[in-house]
């Protein structure tokens, strides 16, 4: 468990763990037959030897040293190989914790890969049980989207999946809720929160009278904004127009239904925007 | 017939020594509580009864005689 630094099931931090889940056994039915197929070929072959009437040509020279060291290699290599199909998919392992998921991939001895994923970021989680198997054992994939577009996790074959994806709602909306982010999630949804700096601030501090714009803009903690330093007539010209902008933004903030958030629209109306 | 037989012990050695590392990876990535233990345990047990049945039967057959023999039956 020294390699692990997240909670895992015996670790310090095993109390943050909601769920902890592995692939239904059901999942491995399909490995499992190939398995059992690969270890009676051989003696399907001995018995097609037998049928034929080779055995006493086959088994009686030298022929029969070869087959004893052929098999023996082979059934090594079988051995092996089912217990690495069982590593790689009981070693599979998901984790939910109070701020995370974590999905554990195992691939045979060596390969194993670990993705976090904070619950803050999620977007939508969506559960699929698909399949006679998957209806009969309630199994099934849960689908967990973040608001990047590339970004989705999926847990697959996890027992329960409806379970797993409202608790998952569950535990980010707690999230959301205990930390007053509410803010930051609408960003993702195309609702973005104000900056921490109020807009009268900003108002003020690029005015042209404020004469210091490289204190100004460090004060807003936005060095992105249009020029405040090295006023020229013309830039002087544009700071009084997104002075009125803001100004604007300003009167579009008190009329907004809900206080504190601004539409992603006012981005080109010159709103400030925080992004943390 | 001997070059087989090295063939193979060679092959032995080779899969043992996969087969320590691969499992010693194995142990400490383990959880508490689960059933990789048991499941190495008998891995373990399988591979011994493998190798030891072919070593049964490696050591009651005649393997000093010339490799082309081996094909007249």
């Amino acid at each position: 468990m020294s390699e692990y630094h997240f909670p895992v099931p015996g670790s310090e931090k095993e109390d943050e763990i909601v769920i902890f889940t592995r692939r239904h056994w059901i999942a491995f039915l399909g490995q499992f037959l190939l398995a059992l197929f690969l270890l009676i070929v051989p003696l399907i072959i001995i018995a097609i030897v037998c049928i034929l009437n080779f055995e006493s040509k086959v088994f009686q020279g030298l022929a029969f040293n070869f087959i004893v060291l052929i098999f023996s290699a082979y059934y090594l290599i079988i051995a092996t190989f089912i217990f690495i199909s069982w590593i790689s998919f009981y070693c599979n392992a998901y984790i939910i914790t109070k701020a995370e998921i974590i999905e554990i991939t195992q691939v045979g001895f060596f390969g194993r890969k670990i993705s976090q994923l904070s619950l803050l970021r999620v977007q939508d989680v969506s559960s699929n049980i698909k399949g006679f198997l998957p209806t009969l054992f309630a199994y099934g994939d849960v689908l967990v989207e973040t608001a990047g577009e590339r970004e989705t996790f999926l847990l697959q074959s996890v027992p329960n999946p409806q379970e797993i994806s409202s608790k998952i709602m569950e535990i980010h909306d707690e999230i959301i809720e205990t930390e007053g982010r509410h803010g930051q999630l609408s960003e993702g949804e195309g609702v973005l929160s104000p900056g921490k700096i109020k807009s009268e601030e900003k108002a003020r501090l690029l005015t042209p009278e404020h004469s210091d714009g490289r204190q100004a803009q460090e004060k807003i903690g936005e060095t992105n904004l249009p020029l405040v330093k090295n006023l020229t007539e013309e830039e002087l010209k544009e700071k009084t127009a997104y002075q009125q902008l803001l100004e604007k933004d300003q009167k579009q903030e008190k009329e907004d239904v809900q206080e504190g958030e601004v539409s992603k629209d006012d981005l080109s109306r010159g709103g400030q925007i925080d992004l943390k | 017939m001997y070059i087989f037989l090295i063939i193979w012990f060679i092959f032995l050695f080779v899969y043992i020594a996969f087969n320590i590392y691969g499992l010693y990876r194995l142990v400490i990535l383990r959880f508490k509580g689960d059933a990789v233990g048991l499941m190495i345990l008998i891995y373990l047990i399988v591979l011994f009864v493998i190798i030891s049945v072919s070593m049964l039967f490696i050591s009651q057959l005649d393997w000093s005689k010339s490799l082309s023999q081996i094909l007249r039956f």
